[in-house]
């Protein structure tokens, strides 16, 4: 009801109309418009509610600052809420929706909280809501906090990341980045520019100066014209930097979507030296209903006109503190709009004289209106009095703040500048320099010479050209008016995002919070989506003169990415999703596994859980698979397994030092079990060493950790122990083909290895190598399963033949492929353990039934002096014991506690637990306080409130006597 | 992200190392003379310095070679990168 | 009886990527390869010796260099050997023979990494999407190794007259595959 467009200006396609829907009314605006632009040229004045109160609120200021008009802008998998309508260019279709507000914006039951300001206040949740019980409010206060809707659906957007690097990036293209941008690629440096608006300009879009001179806007269009055709300037529009990291490395989000295929694009920026040039904002005054609709930020409203060919309102009051209203005096002359009085907070003493019948030495205490602004109550600074004038507008100058965000990102330092009442840099942590209005100038020509500065200062620190001199620069003399002390405190708004009053931050104060980061928290200020873009240097001024310390003294608020919001798609297009997201490892016979019923679990790689023909489930198929395995012969796939080479003449000396027990012992084609400690004397890993020759060796290590332990290997070779050896990881080389059963050999037989395959010849924990089919293989008899095992090691290309021809040699002898859990349960009816399943950190050797170190071990390994702390020969400690539970059929969870007395303490847990097939009961492994000497103890076993009676026994259910191994 | 200079490949992005901790660790031995707190010392508690600090770090996904980085830990400028095994340069202020 | 065949770790996934004129993505069949490391203390005889029998001097870092077979930097004590199965069998005797008292290894690698050739002008504009290295011709010149992470896993990428070859580990193949095909479709 107060905003129009104007018949001219502007820089909006006249020609070209746009048609979208604000809360389901349909609009029209032009092409170039914002969503708040177009929105303010159909008279809207109520954007949304805010947070809290539920207050109307309208267009504030521009860019990403504005802190009222944010919008839930889009329909569907495509909807996101708190955009700032400021930062949405109109498009065809386009659908954009207030939020925070009920039935509708313009009556929403929510404002009743309005008339409740005074419960309302800042913490008000710490101090009520506490009887009968918080969890009682939890909820309703849950669904009432928070803006916007999250979509329900997938996000159909499309994304990617672009790696760039530079010699200077410039950050802001307006008069101070251009001429910054022009004189490094001048000097001869590879620039890019980065732009956060859809156009370059900057502060000359809406602003040119009170005498209407044409020479910035001319002047930008030449530079503009110039950077296109220069070939070492790249400069990126709608491209926003939201962080600044180490060793000038930033992150900016790309959203041209009318140029890339994709809609927004994440960039990784790594530049050489960096210049800021983000401008500044225009900061609130701050009396009472300051947050109604129709109270509008000088900037935001010269730029309406300037840019858009807008006028917000018809009969306008402008609120100033000095000289900086002239543009918008200047614009409201232009677009014919009627002043109807300048309010000016100085004493127009010198240099602030006007003549143009200002009121000077005078505030507004008060704006009328609840929907929109209808008019405002003026009083004197000092004194009586109180004159009311009509009008729909008011346009408040009030100062600038320089936008520093991701200059203190950077680490940069900030302080207090008394002539200009705002923070400027003092000192870069990094290779960055400020530059123009972000770096307090007020005037072209300051910004001008503050760009050429930044740009040959910035491309000089990466070696081209000379370093210049520093510039003198004007900077803005403000006599700054904090907030109006006439007004009432209760509803002078400092944050508008967060609702937080003048009131908020004196009680805050009251209740002795004294950082201005402790004030932040307990009031939410500078918490929105605005970041204190437009409230922190507010409150900053307002707390500095209700404690009477200087803004100095009560410091900044610590500014963290990202500057503005970014989208989760955004961020995601780095690390990717689903299938992407990491790598998914395929065993090189995943087709053979596949067509013989295989079900896969990501067990780090992709492997068989089991195998199920005929719609088995898994406990069918694997105790089918175990029996198989111990009755004839079963083929498992154990690629993964980690296998690196050793080799030189300090290689038994090197893996003595790896291994808790001796591995110079181990003779040619031996092969030996060994432990592996961490220097806290804690399993590591457990896996085989295999003799190759007496100066080359074989590590098998367990598939879960075989990186861990080739990043391990290297580790105490290059930092601790520098022998002569070499370590290689030949994990990817080689395909596993395990075959395991009583007729094991029979298979391996059929296969014609080329070597004698006899229980004399190759007995078990032994070495061979040979060729099968004339493909070379390499077979290690070792046993994870307790019966005779021959793992058959081939070039991994020939992993999947292998498995084929091991399959169909083994027919005759009725071999069946199993799984992973078939092999968990044969391992734990023989007491093998897992590391990290049977293990946590604290297990050490002996706690699993290996007395390590040796009395022949003389040698230090990793972890030997840990197993001498008087910790690690406690009775106490937890030990591997198997539980044999007293009904057969019932299986221990895993996870369950073994518990003792009344109240039930923990004693131990259940590690692995599973039905055996071959014994035909359950059978559980776990660590317990104590548990060898326990051997024999009834126990009791409680999980999720059910107790299951047991035995502590033997940890080794099969095979007692361990006499299949080497049959 | 910090940019590292891997003595053999060259300035790549930190998400290519891994950090090992404080460098020139002196690993107490043999175990049998050496005491508790020695022990604890060695295992539990670095220097953990603010301002320049040594430290190793490991460029897992290049050479996967070890080097020594003397960095600000407060500041995280990175003052000087030399091998294992040898002296740090003479720092410039 | 099943008569061996060799499968490389592309086969589900076809083995070449067309991204319109200025982009091709293929995979290499069949390659061979072995990994040659030395110990860091051998001395300029032994190292010597090495060059002989490969008839080149082993690269510098972040080099590759054609002898008998193309020896590709992949560490300071670390060299990857490619070439034809023979050749690769023949030099691998020859130096355990030669060298049998020195610290050195030489282990098949034929399938342990895979080969893709990205070809085309488009070539580093593809690559930028997937990796975080400078990749401009001054930085990354023809023949310049660079073994770095791409699509989150270790890739040696080498720069060639037409494009970028990558190898990676065999556990990783197809996962940078589909990164590749990922990335090109955008």
């Amino acid at each position: 009801m107060a905003g129009y467009r104007l018949e001219k200006g502007g820089l909006v396609g006249r020609n070209e109309t746009v048609n979208f829907t604000f809360n389901g009314r349909p609009y029209v605006g032009f092409k170039g418009d914002t969503l708040a632009s177009a929105l303010v040229a159909n008279g809207v004045s109520v954007f949304g509610r805010s947070f809290k109160y539920h207050r109307s609120r309208g267009l504030f200021s521009r860019g990403a600052a504005d802190p009222n008009t944010l919008m839930q802008i889009g329909i569907g998998a495509q909807t996101s809420p708190n955009i700032p309508a400021t930062q949405v260019p109109v498009t065809d279709g386009l659908v954009a929706n207030s939020i925070n507000a009920w039935p509708s914006v313009e009556f929403d039951i929510g404002e009743i909280n309005d008339v409740f300001k005074r419960v309302l206040i800042a913490g008000f949740y710490y101090k009520s809501l506490m009887w009968p019980k918080w969890g009682l409010f939890e909820p309703i206060i849950r669904r009432a906090a928070g803006m916007g809707k999250v979509p329900k659906e997938p996000d159909s957007a499309s994304y990617e990341i672009g790696n760039l690097q530079c010699d200077v990036l410039v950050i802001g293209a307006g008069l101070a980045g251009l001429h910054a941008a022009q004189a490094a690629a001048g000097a001869g440096a590879d620039v890019i520019i980065m732009e956060s608006d859809t156009v370059a300009g900057g502060t000359s879009l809406w602003s040119i100066g009170a005498n209407a001179n044409e020479d910035v806007r001319e002047q930008v269009k030449r530079l503009v014209n110039e950077v296109h055709s220069s070939p070492n300037i790249r400069m990126l529009c709608s491209t926003t930097v939201v962080s600044y990291h180490d060793d000038n490395y930033l992150v900016a989000i790309d959203r041209n979507c009318d140029v890339v295929a994709v809609d927004e694009r994440l960039i990784h920026a790594r530049a050489g030296s960096v210049v800021v040039a983000q401008g500044a904002v225009e900061r609130p005054f701050i009396f009472e209903n300051n947050d109604r609709p129709g109270v509008i930020a000088a900037d935001a409203f010269s730029e309406l006109i300037r840019r858009y060919g807008v006028a917000f309102g018809k009969k306008i009051v402008i609120f100033t503190n000095g000289g900086r209203a002239d543009d918008a005096i200047a614009a409201a002359h232009e677009a014919g709009i009627e002043i109807v009085a300048i309010v000016d907070s100085s004493d127009g003493a010198g240099s602030d004289a006007r003549n143009d019948n200002r009121l000077m030495g005078h505030v507004i205490k008060r704006a009328m209106g609840r929907k929109r602004v209808r008019g405002v109550e003026v009083v004197p600074t000092d004194g009586q009095g109180s004159i009311k004038l009509a009008c729909d507008t008011v346009v408040v100058a009030a100062g600038a703040s320089a936008q520093l965000q991701l200059f203190t990102q950077s680490g940069g330092k900030l302080s207090y500048d008394e002539d200009s009442a705002s923070f400027l840099p003092v000192s870069s942590m990094q290779n960055v320099r400020v530059c123009g209005a972000s770096n307090g100038t007020n005037t072209p020509t300051s910004a001008v010479s503050d760009g050429r500065w930044a740009g040959l200062d910035a491309a000089a620190s990466v070696g081209f050209g000379d370093k210049p001199s520093v510039p003198d620069l004007t900077r803005a003399l403000e006599k700054p008016l904090w907030f109006v002390h006439q007004s009432s405190s209760k509803t002078s708004f400092v944050d508008m995002q967060g609702d937080v009053t003048v009131s908020d931050l004196a009680l805050s104060l009251r209740e002795n919070f004294r950082s201005i980061e402790h004030i932040k928290r307990y009031t939410t200020l500078g918490m929105g989506v605005e970041q204190g873009k437009i409230s922190g240097l507010a409150a900053i001024g307002v707390i500095s003169e209700l404690s009477g310390k200087s803004p100095g003294d009560v410091g900044t608020l610590k500014h963290r990415p990202p500057y503005s919001p970014v989208s989760l798609g955004a961020l995601s297009a780095g690390q990717k999703r689903g299938a992407l997201l990491a790598p998914i490892k395929k065993l090189p016979a995943h087709k053979w596994h596949e067509k013989h019923g295989a079900v896969f679990e990501d067990h780090g790689w992709m492997r068989p859980t089991y195998y199920s023909m005929s719609g088995e489930t898994m406990h069918g198929a694997a105790a089918r698979e175990a029996v198989a395995v111990r009755k004839n012969v079963g083929l498992f796939d154990g690629t993964p397994l980690g296998k690196f080479e050793i080799k030189g003449p300090d290689a038994a000396k090197f893996l003595n030092y790896i291994y808790a027990g001796r591995m110079d012992t181990l003779k040619v084609g031996r092969i030996r079990y060994g432990l592996m400690l961490n220097e806290n004397g804690s399993l590591f890993d457990d896996g085989v060493v295999v003799c190759l020759s007496k100066d080359h060796f074989l590590i098998n290590a367990s598939s879960g950790h075989a990186d861990a332990v080739y990043d391990w290997l290297e580790a105490w070779h290059q930092l601790e122990w520098p022998l002569d050896l070499v370590i290689q990881d030949c994990t990817a080389e080689w395909a596993v083909a395990t075959v395991a059963g009583p007729k094991a050999r029979e298979v391996l037989a059929a296969l014609n290895p080329g070597f004698d395959v006899s229980a004399e010849s190759f007995p078990h924990m032994s070495y061979r190598a040979g060729h099968i089919s004339g493909v070379p293989a390499r077979v290690q008899r070792v046993s994870f399963s307790g019966e005779i095992c021959y793992e058959i090691n081939v070039s991994a290309d020939y992993g999947e033949w292998i498995m084929h021809h091991v399959q169909e040699a083994g027919k005759l002898f009725g071999l069946v492929p199993y799984g992973i859990e078939a092999l968990e349960i044969l391992r734990a009816e023989k007491g093998y353990i897992h590391v990290d399943t049977d293990t946590d950190s604290n297990t050490q050797p002996k706690d699993i039934g290996f007395p390590y170190p040796s009395k022949t071990k003389e040698s230090d390994f990793i972890g030997r002096r840990s197993l001498m702390r008087p910790a690690s020969h406690s009775p106490n400690r937890q030990q591997l014991v198997g539980i044999a539970t007293a009904d057969p059929d019932t299986v221990l969870e895993v996870g369950a506690h073994i518990v003792t007395g009344n109240p039930a303490q923990s004693i131990g847990f259940i590690t692995s637990s599973y039905m055996s097939p071959n014994l035909g009961c359950s059978i559980a492994l776990a660590l317990m306080n104590g548990g060898k000497a326990a051997t024999g103890a009834s126990v009791d076993v409680w999980s999720l409130g059910k107790t299951v009676s047991g035995t502590v026994c033997d940890p080794v259910f099969f095979d007692k006597e361990r006499g299949l191994l080497n049959g | 992200m910090l940019k590292i200079d891997c003595p053999w490949c060259g300035s790549r992005n930190e998400d290519e190392f891994s950090n090992g901790g404080e460098s020139h660790l002196v690993r107490p031995e043999p175990p049998t003379s050496v005491t508790e707190d020695e022990w604890a010392n060695y295992l539990f508690y670095p220097t953990n310095t603010k301002g320049p600090s040594k430290e190793t770090w490991f460029h897992k996904y290049g050479c996967r070679q070890w080097f020594n980085v003397t960095r600000n830990t407060a500041t995280h400028e990175i003052l000087n990168v030399y091998r294992i095994g040898e002296n740090p340069p003479e720092e410039n202020s | 009886m099943v008569k061996p065949y060799r499968m490389h770790s592309f086969a589900e996934l076809g083995d070449k990527l067309s991204f319109g004129q200025e982009l091709t993505v293929s995979a290499v069949q069949n390659t061979n390869a072995m990994l040659l490391s030395i110990g860091s203390n051998m001395s300029e005889k032994s190292i010597g010796a090495i060059e002989k029998i490969l008839g080149t001097s082993l690269p510098d870092a972040n080099r590759m260099v054609q002898g008998v077979v193309e020896i590709i930097w992949q560490g300071p004590y670390q060299f990857l050997l490619v070439g034809k199965q023979l050749k690769l069998d023949d030099i691998s005797t020859v130096l355990n023979a030669e060298l049998k008292d020195e610290t050195i290894l030489v282990t098949p690698f034929s399938s342990a990494v895979k080969f893709m050739h990205v070809i085309g002008k488009n070539a580093t504009t593809l690559l930028a999407l997937l990796t975080s290295i400078p990749l401009d011709t001054d930085k990354f010149s023809t023949e310049t190794v660079a073994i770095t992470r791409l699509a989150k896993v270790r890739c040696t990428l080498i720069r060639r007259a037409g494009g970028v070859d990558i190898i990676v580990d065999r556990i990783n193949a197809n996962h940078v595959w589909e990164w590749i095909t990922d990335a090109a479709n955008t």
